[in-house]
Formats: C-alpha cells, structure tokens, sequence
C-alpha cells in the first residue's frame, strides 16, 4: 500500500468518523435540548432540537468533506452560495420562526387573550411554527404570521377583561324623552348579558331624528353581534326604526 | 354577565352565591344532572335558572352557548368531569372558565391542561394550620389567580432569616407589614423596624420570590 493510499484511508475513516460523531452529538443536544425547553412547549422544544441536530449534522458532512481535501475553497464557496440561496428563499419562514422564539420566550400573550398587534386586534386562537391565529370581534378567523409580531406594537388586553362597546344609535323619533324611556326599557332586558350597568353617554336631537351614543360592558367579545341584533329586535317590537352603527 | 355554574352540590352554593354578590343584575344558570337537585336548586336560589342536563349533554350545551357565555365554573362533584368541562369550554373561547378540585392532588393535571383558573379549596388549610399553630419559617398566605403574585408570611426565627428578608424586601422593593410578635399587633414600617420574633408579610411576584423561598427552607429544614 503507498503512503498516499494510506493517507487517503486515514480520510475516510476520520470523515466517517466525523459524520457519526455529529449524528450520535447531534441526537444527544436534541435530547438535551428537547429535555430544557419543554417549558415553552413540547412541540416547540422537539422542533427546535430537531433544527439544531439537523444544523450539527450538516456540519459533520461540511467536516467530513473538508477531511477529505476535496478542494476545500471550492466546497466552501459552494456550501456559501447554498447557504445563501437557502436563507434568501426561505427568509419569511426563517422570519416566522424567530417569530415564534420570540413569542414563546417573552410570552406576550397567551392562547385565549384578546390582543391588539398593529391594525388587528382579536382572540388568540393558536400560537403555531409560522403564524398565530385570531378571531376578530365580527368572527372572522385572522391568520397573522409571526415576523408581524417582531416588527408591531402588541397590546394584550388579556381574555379576560370586560371590554368596553361604544354604540351609536340613530332613532328616526324626535322627541327624546320617548327615545330615552324606550332606551331604558331596552337596556334593562339586555343587562342581564352585561358585565355592568350600560352609560348612557349623550342624547342629541339631530333634524328629526334622536342621535344617542352608549357604552357596553362585556366579557365575551363573541356577545356583540347578538347583543346588537337583541337590541335592534327590542326597538323593534316596541315599533321604534333604528339604525346601530 | 351570564354565568353557568356546573353542579349542584355543596361547592356550587359558594359560587352561586358569589356570582350573585359580584352581580346582582347578572344571568345565573345552574347545571345539575338530577331532577331531586334541580327541584331543591330552584328553591335554594329563586334568582338562578336549574338545569337539568345529562352528563353527556353539558357540552353540546357549551358549545351552543358559546357566544353567550361570560363564566363558566365547572364544580360538580368529579375532577374527571370538571376536567372535561373546563378544557371543552376553554376549547370553545369561554372567557372565563374556573374549575374547582375535589382532590387537591388532581391539581397538576388541571395546570398541565392549561386550565388557567383552578380553585383548590383545600389550601386554605395548609396556610391556617401554619398560622394558627404559629410556627412556621415561610406560610403562603394567598395566591393571586389573575396575575402572578402571591402575599408570603415569613417568620424571622434569626438574624440570618432578618438579614436575608431585609435583602429581599430591599433589593426588589416589596411592600409589606409587620406582624408584631411582641402585642400581636399589625404595624407599618421601615425594614429596620423589623425584630427577631417578628412575622413579615410580603406581597411579591413569583418570579421575585421562588428562588428565595427555596433557599429559605432549605437553610431552614
């Protein structure tokens, strides 16, 4: 055997070698790593240790290549470019999951707590790898991905806190004693559903119609759509028109 | 505010009349799964609606009221069920939902479910034992459920347990009161005012606190 064969077993060998170290190291920190975060949530931790085995095994091959003097420039440079294109394709996911790092280590909020992030504002459904589900105040479902959370102000009015309802109502009626009696009246049926006595914040006489504004105290945001339509049934019944904006 | 309270028995009389205290204009539905309950809750609480209901049918009634309801406390007679309430109505966005233990030892299984709001009844009586046998080094006097935070009695047995509290209280800037162990009497005052025999009340946030409580009875024990 000439020594340049020898040489080139010795490689081998410690390529391999190299490749199975970041595969057995690589299993052990995703252990290691599932094992500590399981705090910020099992799926999270074992998604993150699994990353993290990947990243060490990628390295091992880098290693194991290098070992073998493949021209090592030439595979740096490609290992660079792939890097490179890898990360500019997939700069939105990666996005995501700082996102989701942030999210988990700060806790800003949690699932159930009805939030405010830039625009948007809803209850928190889920939190996930990529994005975080809502549900707006009218119902619909709001996928919001995670990169927004990094780059908005959120405001976490927590699940659990009456939330304030101003209501503009708009009766084609003139007289406002009638308006404020009926009003009254109405409130009265719907208090019971309220998380507090309603305020009645102004009554103004507009043309020939009564202008009055109020605010309703609740606690399950999901309530105003029923609330504005066992309101608008109320006026109904006791014949009064009214628009509720 | 609408509230479904499910169960009948001896827990749900305290949340009803709670419920009602908090919110005497408010909606207060019982659900029980016996008619004899159902005909006693009516007479027990006229301001109340009783339910009767299968145990199988709670949930289908959750999730039709969903919209409706502000609080939902689970407290029937079985952890099991309360489990099973509390994490469907969590499931369908109730804002509120409380569930109350039968055995306190369920507790963890509760908090591993992310059940927000667990009430243990029972743990009054570790905290009065303390209290009223009056020798304890730390005595948890109250959890706050909504935040974090909880209101911690600390017994200065030495100069050590005063140097350390003083520390605490110093370096976090904690408020607290000072139970006198000479007259028994509550009192106000700067940390210096602390004495060897007193009992320090603290109001503290966890995070604050957990590392000091265990260094505290691991030196005491």
């Amino acid at each position: 055997m000439t020594p340049e064969e020898y040489f080139l077993i010795i490689r081998v060998a410690l390529a391999i070698l190299s490749i199975a170290l970041a595969i057995f190291l690589g299993s052990k920190l995703r252990e290691v790593i599932a094992r500590n975060l399981s705090k910020f949530g099992h799926a999270f931790a074992s998604k993150f240790a699994e990353i993290v085995r990947y990243f060490l095994i990628i390295l091992g091959v880098v290693i194991a290549f290098s070992i073998l003097s493949l021209d090592i420039v030439v595979l740096t440079g490609i290992s660079i470019v792939i890097v490179i294109i890898i990360l500019i394709s997939m700069r939105d996911i990666f996005s995501n999951y700082a996102g989701e790092i942030y999210l988990r280590i700060r806790r800003p909020f949690d699932e159930g707590d009805f939030i405010k992030v830039g625009r948007i504002s809803g209850r928190v459904i889920s939190i996930n790898s990529q994005d975080v589900e809502l549900v707006s105040i009218r119902g619909n479902r709001i996928i919001i991905p995670n990169q927004f959370f990094l780059k908005n102000p959120i405001i976490n009015r927590s699940s659990t806190t009456p939330t304030s309802i101003e209501l503009k109502m708009i009766f084609r009626e003139s007289q406002v004693e009638r308006v404020e009696g009926i009003m009254m009246e109405v409130l009265n049926e719907v208090r019971p559903e309220l998380f507090e006595d309603p305020k009645i914040v102004s009554i103004n006489k507009i043309d020939d119609k009564t202008e009055v504004n109020l605010v309703l105290h609740i606690i399950n945001q999901q309530k105003i759509k029923w609330l504005i339509n066992k309101l608008s049934g109320e006026f109904y019944k006791r014949g009064v028109e009214i628009e509720i904006e | 505010m609408r509230s479904v309270v499910i169960g009948g028995g001896h827990l749900a009389y305290f949340v009803v009349t709670t419920l009602r205290e908090i919110d005497p204009k408010g909606r207060i539905i019982v659900i029980e799964f016996t008619f004899e309950k159902v005909e006693m809750l009516k007479k027990t609480f006229p301001y109340a609606e009783a339910v009767l209901s299968s145990i199988d049918k709670v949930e289908e009634y959750i999730t039709e009221n969903r919209s409706l309801i502000d609080v939902l406390v689970s407290a029937t007679d079985s952890d099991a069920l309360n489990l099973r309430y509390a994490k469907h109505s969590i499931k369908n966005e109730i804002p509120i939902v409380v569930a109350i233990l039968n055995n306190p030892l369920n507790e963890p299984i509760f908090v591993k479910e992310n059940i927000r709001y667990v009430i243990n009844p029972y743990k009054t009586i570790i905290s009065k034992v303390k209290e009223i046998v009056d020798k304890f080094r730390v005595n948890i006097i109250y959890e706050f459920s909504r935040i974090n935070a909880g209101i911690y009695a600390f017994k200065i047995e030495n100069a050590e347990i005063l140097r350390k509290v003083r520390g605490l209280i110093l370096k976090n800037d904690l408020p607290f009161f000072i139970v006198s162990s000479a007259d028994n009497r509550i009192r106000a005052g700067s940390v210096g005012d602390i004495q060897i025999g007193d009992v320090v009340c603290i109001s503290c946030l966890d995070k604050d606190i957990r590392s000091f409580l265990e260094r505290i009875r691991e030196g005491g024990s």
